[in-house]
């Protein structure tokens, strides 16, 4: 008795289970790969703005951001860069008018390259403030390896990134000797789970670059370290690696502060 | 056939194995869902005596948001994909408003997903081991191999009879994760929520986390999107310890070997980002839930069509091994 009962209640059950579970793994599929269309969205920014930009209106600033995917705003929520954050900042006086050149996954090899480009020699010159957020891709790098020659790859790396980054102010410079420059410092996306020995990376890296950009005129390091430390949660966007819609405003306001003095 | 499944589908019922699993599971998901609240409940006292309140109001800083939000939305320098993550956003916390729904504690629906989330790379597979892996080695070391082969049926239905019953009782442990910790976590859990929104369909776009494609669904939804990926990871260990069972002649050994692979795979996933060989091993795809909630990946090119293909190219590769050996083999004893 038991026995006849208990196979047709287990084929049943499976078979109804096993529909449904095929129809949620079709459905979770579906979801995952949904067409985007929001690519290369540096580019419409250049292409939106750009105869503005070279008007070169003295009562527009003109703002170009380089860099990586903190410079082109990835995790913010309110789909905003920092230089639309910095526009609302200081709208009321006067107009930003933001180029946004930075391009996701980038490191200071690339940024460059790119700055090399004579495509972008107009609106170099054109532009009054350059925000340039480099050097995150580099590091990550080192801080996501598991080599053992932990120091070595380091110092490499930070060496070779020390020159690009010279290389790329030059380039700026060589362009445009009056814009002012910032650079926006690195923060530390792990939190605790940071080991030791690579959060003094993260610090000689940091202070390595600190260093080197203020050995330039007109040139500013803002450091971001602090800002995060006590904040990751509210500061990290859901990836936990880029910053979220209040981190993107917690840089944007030390860096109009560091621009335009505390009000 | 269908007498053979039958049979095979007693032996597995008769064998106490499956009274094993629902042990393991109940004390499993016992714990974890006494853990989960009684860390909420901590959590909550320590913010008390941090802000000196006397109660938590979440709906304070909740409706603090909303009204952050709905200002951002109105700005003219959102670009298009930005409007949609904020307006997901909006209609979430005004459902949580409304419905007055605290987003921060705990509901069974979301320690479904929890469960499921922190199972499927390892506590699932070892269900599967446990039902499948001395599913042919234990007729060997039985001695029970010679009854079933001196039957006037073909090997390759024998083979197939089994198959058929592991992957109907790999199913049926899914199922059963389900209701177990469906019904457990109720215990420790005040709330269902199984009506609840959940954002899912990040994806990653040039190394990024792209919000562009994201969509509201429900948590029943979202459990069963993830309840169904760790079934098909249950259905690709099942194929897997299939094979180990058919090549090793001890159920000791067979269990050996593939926890012994389950294990070195998780070191394997250091190399990740600088070995691209191990992407295609089979314990580097297995957390497919990952692939919902869009956590950061360092992998380029590793989604969630690639790593159903891998698991299925497993799966298919260890069943056509398991017959082809099994057919040709010496039975002695």
């Amino acid at each position: 008795m038991y026995r006849k009962i208990v196979f047709p209640i287990v084929l049943i059950l499976s078979i109804i289970s096993m529909v449904v579970f095929t129809s949620g793994f079709i459905d979770s599929i579906s979801i995952t790969t949904s067409n985007t269309n929001n690519d290369l969205i540096a580019k419409e920014d250049v292409n939106g703005n750009k105869e503005t930009f070279l008007s070169n209106d003295e009562n527009v600033l003109n703002l170009l951001i380089l860099g990586d995917s903190i410079g082109s705003g990835a995790g913010d929520e309110a789909g905003k860069d920092i230089g639309r954050r910095y526009g609302e900042l200081v709208d009321e006086k006067n107009e930003v008018n933001t180029i946004n050149l930075s391009i996701s996954g980038s490191k200071s090899k690339e940024l460059l390259e790119r700055v090399n480009e004579e495509g972008y020699d107009e609106i170099i010159e054109n532009s009054d403030l350059v925000i340039i957020s480099i050097g995150g891709n580099d590091l990550k790098e080192i801080l996501d390896s598991r080599t053992l020659d932990l120091f070595v790859d380091y110092d490499n790396i930070l060496l070779k990134f020390l020159n690009n980054l010279e290389s790329i102010i030059g380039a700026l410079r060589e362009k445009n000797n009056d814009s002012q420059i910032v650079y926006v410092g690195l923060y530390n996306p792990y939190g605790e789970k940071l080991s030791q020995e690579k959060l003094d990376l993260l610090m000689d890296w940091n202070y390595e670059t600190q260093r080197q950009i203020e050995s330039y005129n007109e040139t500013v390091y803002i450091p971001t370290y602090d800002l995060f430390k006590y904040n990751l949660q509210a500061y990290l966007s859901i990836d936990e690696f880029h910053p979220s819609a209040m981190g993107y405003d917690a840089i944007t306001k030390r860096l109009y502060n560091v621009i335009n003095g505390v009000e | 056939m269908i007498t053979l499944v039958r049979n095979e589908i007693y032996k597995m019922i008769l064998r106490k194995k499956v009274i094993l699993i629902i042990i393991l599971l109940i004390l499993f998901v016992g714990l974890f869902s006494y853990g989960e609240n009684y860390i909420y409940n901590q959590r909550i006292n320590a913010f008390l005596q941090e802000s000196n309140q006397s109660n938590y109001s979440w709906e304070n800083i909740a409706n603090q948001r909303l009204e952050r939000l709905k200002e951002n939305l109105e700005s003219a320098y959102i670009p298009e994909r930005g409007i949609k993550s904020i307006e997901i956003q909006i209609e979430q916390l005004e459902y949580f408003i409304d419905n007055n729904i605290n987003p921060i504690t705990p509901s069974v629906a979301r320690f479904n997903v929890e469960f499921v989330k922190q199972s499927i790379t390892f506590f699932l597979p070892l269900l599967i081991i446990i039902i499948g892996a001395d599913l042919i080695s234990g007729e060997f070391s039985e001695k029970t191999i010679k009854i079933l082969l001196t039957r006037a049926v073909p090997r390759w239905k024998i083979l197939m009879s089994k198959l058929i019953a592991l992957l109907i009782m790999t199913t049926l442990i899914v199922l059963l994760m389900a209701i177990i910790s469906t019904s457990i976590s109720r215990v420790f859990i005040n709330r269902l929520g199984f009506d609840e929104p959940v954002i899912t369909g990040f994806k990653l776009v040039n190394g990024e986390l792209s919000t562009a494609t994201v969509i509201q669904i429900t948590s029943l939804r979202y459990m069963l999107l993830n309840y169904s990926l760790a079934w098909y990871v249950a259905l690709v260990m099942s194929a897997i310890t299939f094979m180990i069972s058919v090549l090793v002649k001890s159920m000791g050994s067979a269990i050996g070997i593939i926890m012994a692979s389950l294990i070195g795979g998780q070191f394997l996933q250091f190399f990740l980002s600088d070995w691209g060989l191990v992407k295609y091993f089979y314990v580097t795809n297995l957390d497919l839930t990952k692939y919902l909630t869009g956590s950061y990946q360092q992998v380029e090119g590793m989604n969630l069509v690639f790593s159903v293909l891998v698991l299925m190219t497993w799966a298919i590769i260890s069943i056509l091994i398991s017959f082809l050996v099994f057919s040709k083999k010496d039975v002695l004893v």
